[in-house]
């Protein structure tokens, strides 16, 4: 005979819960506690209530004297056969009996005690419904909220916990790419707390120019700014370096607020506000002297220096004759892009000019052209080719040379003295004459300012020295130093385009640059509408760098070392 | 609505100084266009930090003085109204103090413990509009104390009668109709104020069961557990109201001191690393 017992508990918040309880001996006592062997922790219990025994196939339940008794179908009852269906009360407990299968079930519910009773202090009691008693107190909360914050955010970083990471949180932003394996290394910049950052920090790593001379002398508050003026670190992908105009239009707009005339490095500046106010473009002349600015509006002194005879009008015309008829020129076969195509390569005699200006001298000397060098080379130069004509000639008989007659047989020869005398004399003559013809009538002649030697200068030079001196023509390559421009960007447009007048310019004196409106058809400051945003920047530089120096340079391997999946010693 | 409120006081004189506030700072913030962008180390980025901190302050300073009993330069109120204005114009002070600048740093992490702030601010005062009315509309019976005494008492007779009845009627009308009672305020928001009347027709027919000497008392159980029940009800309404208007404060206060301590490592580390 088997005695279950199920009880559904039911809670004060209505959820319940079921256990049940299976017992094979013959009697099993109820209560609070004591030698129970089911009990409820209950003040409605006595420690042994209730006593249930097998008999046969009976079930008996039988008080045992408790205190709030046992009733059997509502009765209380001291002893008493339990049948099916029947239902016993005693506690807090009410079960149902049913016997199915030889095996007793008493199935009941229990009801949660309320645990308080009328005495405990009514407003003690209603704390447990106010949220500032059930929950901890907001005074605690916060403690906790703050010591969070400072742990982590202030502690963790000061302290480098943990390693390189910690200080992190402290990053106002994404460093530049370039900085991007020292972005954990906040002293590397910022090297004294409370203090901005400063150039010396840049510079253990960066080399730099001085910035402008003038800047340095003049009263601008720039001139004590440090390198952070400009350079904007932790702004990601933005860049490190403004490029706003108003940098520069702060000092430009007005020079003279900042800066004396005495002290200026280029006194005849003109102030700048904006692109599209930019005054006309000036070009830097070179004289024996040293050099001047030039604006292109003042065509008074506005005067290529070059010391050469170069006509565009003619080398441009249709119809030009070249070594084998008649050829077209453009821009292009004289004036190439450097391959890094930032400027033009300087024009090259043996490139540009050779093929149709050649510098054959003597038509006894086919195919023989002196080098396009200094006067000294070209005279010697004919000299030995002379030379050796008169000494070829046993081999060349066509050649004809005067003085140099067939002697007949038996006629009375020179004396070899004189008749080295002799050759060397007709070889200088026949230089002489070359040279003067190259110098003074042709070839050189035609492009080159070309002056005789004066006496003495030609004494103090020897007798196989030239006779001339080729003016130096120092032709300018770079017309606007201060200035980058671009050409391969702009292939687009045709030469003549910018460069007008050159078809018709006759003298090589003409400039022959573009000037501010042509750059205006395209550009114009940030923020107009329809033009390429032209910064200062686009064309001008506050400084180069400069090439870092030895010392400054450091193993590959430290660079690892910086990045955040190596360890470091010093942590 | 002639009542004046902690938000309209005054005619909303804190709402226009706020507004206004925020119309010149953002005009003038248009206006500026600092080298490298705005950000908090422009002129504007520092003035508007000192402003945004003195405003932080500010409204902190609200905690100490709705306990503080000494005599104030104007109402209680009236620093509420200047304090909920002042907070929710902090939302967009301190974005023109970055320059709408945000990364996964302390700086942002200040930012948005305030904006937590300010928006849990903003559910209280909204609870506190829409929930005020409500406590005065249920206190008519008693205070929550007498309430609780209440039902505790009713359960105790409830039981007694159960008890003290023959047969299981009574037991069996007690299962199916009385809600379990206790003094907790899980439970009670958990009933959510679902607390439902007795189903008539349920009763009527436990009651055709009852037989005739027993009838007297289930009557009564059933008019005691009608009772009961409305007051749980009751008690329930007043404890989720009460709740309500309490525990947006949990956010709101801890992490103003988080914020406060934030702002702090923010200024601090700001400096310390120029």
């Amino acid at each position: 005979m088997n005695l279950r017992i199920v009880i559904e508990f039911i809670r004060g918040n209505g959820q319940s819960e079921t256990t049940s309880h299976e017992f094979n001996k013959n009697s099993i006592i109820i209560g609070r506690g004591g030698k129970s062997d089911l009990s409820w922790n209950s003040d409605k219990f006595s420690a042994e209530h209730v006593r249930l025994s097998l008999r046969d196939e009976s079930l008996f339940v039988e008080d045992l004297q408790s205190i709030g008794g046992v009733r059997v179908n509502g009765h209380l009852i001291q002893r008493q056969e339990l049948r099916s269906g029947d239902t016993i009360r005693f506690g807090d407990v009410i079960f149902t009996v049913s016997n199915e299968s030889n095996t007793w079930e008493l199935s009941g519910i229990r009801r949660e005690l309320l645990d308080e009773s009328l005495e405990e202090s009514a407003d003690k009691r209603v704390r447990r419904l106010d949220i500032r008693y059930v929950f901890p107190s907001i005074k605690k909360v916060s403690a906790l909220v703050v010591v969070f914050v400072v742990l982590l955010f202030f502690i963790f970083p000061l302290l480098d916990i943990p390693s390189r990471r910690g200080a992190m949180v402290w990053s106002s932003g994404q460093v530049s790419s370039a900085h991007m394996m020292i972005e954990h290394d906040c002293q590397a910049c910022h090297a004294h707390p409370f203090k901005p950052v400063q150039d010396e920090t840049c510079l253990a790593c960066h080399e730099m120019t001085d910035h402008a001379v003038s800047l340095v002398k003049s009263q601008s508050p720039h001139a004590e700014e440090r390198c952070a003026s400009c350079h904007f670190e932790h702004n990601g992908s933005k860049g490190i370096t403004v490029t706003e105009s108003k940098l520069c239009t702060g000092c430009h707009e007005n020079l003279l607020k900042v800066i004396s005339k005495a002290d200026m490095e280029v006194p005849e500046l003109r102030d700048v506000i904006d692109f599209r106010s930019h005054p006309e473009f000036a070009v830097t002349i070179h004289s024996e002297d040293g050099y001047q600015r030039v604006s292109l509006d003042d065509a008074a002194r506005l005067l290529d220096p070059a010391r050469i005879q170069l006509n565009h009008a003619v080398h441009l015309q249709d119809g030009l004759m070249g070594p084998d008829g008649t050829v077209q020129l453009g821009c292009d076969d004289c004036h190439r892009l450097t391959p890094d195509t930032k400027t033009f390569s300087p024009i090259s005699y043996e490139r540009d000019c050779s093929s149709c200006h050649g510098l054959e001298f003597d038509e006894r000397l086919p195919g023989v052209s002196v080098p396009h060098g200094d006067a000294e080379i070209v005279y010697n130069f004919a000299y030995a080719e002379y030379a050796k004509l008169f000494l070829d000639i046993r081999e060349r008989p066509e050649r004809v040379v005067p003085g140099f007659e067939r002697f007949k047989p038996g006629a009375v020869r020179r004396k070899s003295v004189e008749q080295r005398a002799f050759v060397h004399n007709e070889v200088d003559v026949a230089a002489r004459g070359a040279e003067e013809q190259l110098f003074t009538k042709k070839a050189c002649h035609l492009c080159h300012t070309i002056t005789e030697k004066t006496s003495e200068q030609f004494s103090r030079d020897g007798e196989h020295s030239a006779r001339f001196i080729v003016q130096k023509p120092n032709i300018p390559d770079v017309w606007m130093p201060k200035a980058h421009f671009a050409h391969a960007a702009h292939q687009e447009i045709k030469c003549e385009s910018c460069h007008e007048g050159v078809r018709a310019s006759e003298s090589t004196r003409d400039v022959l640059l573009p000037g501010v409106e042509s750059c205006k058809v395209c550009h114009s400051d940030v923020g107009v509408r329809g033009k390429v945003p032209s910064e200062c920047v686009l064309c001008h530089s506050f400084h180069e760098s400069k090439v870092l120096p030895e010392e400054k340079r450091r193993e590959l391997a430290e660079f690892a070392l910086f990045s955040f999946t190596e360890g470091r010693e010093d942590g | 609505m002639n009542r004046e409120t902690f938000l309209s006081y005054h005619n909303f004189f804190y709402l226009w100084i706020s507004l206004l506030t925020i119309v010149i700072l953002s005009v003038l913030y248009i206006y500026h266009s600092p080298l490298g962008g705005a950000n908090g180390g422009t002129v504007l980025g520092y003035s508007y930090g000192v402003l945004a901190t003195i405003g932080v302050l500010y409204l902190m300073w609200y905690g100490i003085r709705k306990r503080s009993y000494a005599k104030a330069a104007g109402s209680l109120k009236g620093a509420l109204a200047a304090h909920v204005w002042i907070g929710v114009s902090l939302l967009l002070i301190v974005p023109l103090h970055s320059g709408f600048q945000f990364g996964l740093n302390v700086h942002t992490f200040a930012y948005v413990l305030m904006v937590v702030v300010i928006l849990s601010g903003i559910w209280g005062a909204f609870n506190y509009i829409t929930l005020a009315p409500r406590i005065q509309a249920h206190r008519g019976g008693g205070s929550q104390e007498e309430i609780v005494e209440q039902i505790l008492f009713l359960s105790a007779e409830i039981e007694r009668i159960v008890a003290s009845g023959e047969g299981d009627y009574l037991l069996r009308v007690m299962h199916e109709l009385d809600m379990p009672f206790s003094v907790s305020l899980k439970s009670s928001l958990a009933r959510n104020r679902k607390a439902k009347e007795l189903d008539a027709n349920r009763a009527a027919i436990l009651l055709s069961a009852i037989p005739e000497n027993e009838s007297d008392r289930g009557s009564q159980l059933i008019e005691l557990i009608s009772k009961k029940r409305a007051l749980i009800r009751q008690l329930d309404s007043d404890v989720a109201t009460l709740y309500w208007m309490r525990v947006w404060l949990y956010l709101h206060v801890p992490l103003s001191f988080g914020l406060l301590a934030a702002v702090g490592v923010h200024i601090f580390s700001v400096f310390y690393r120029w």
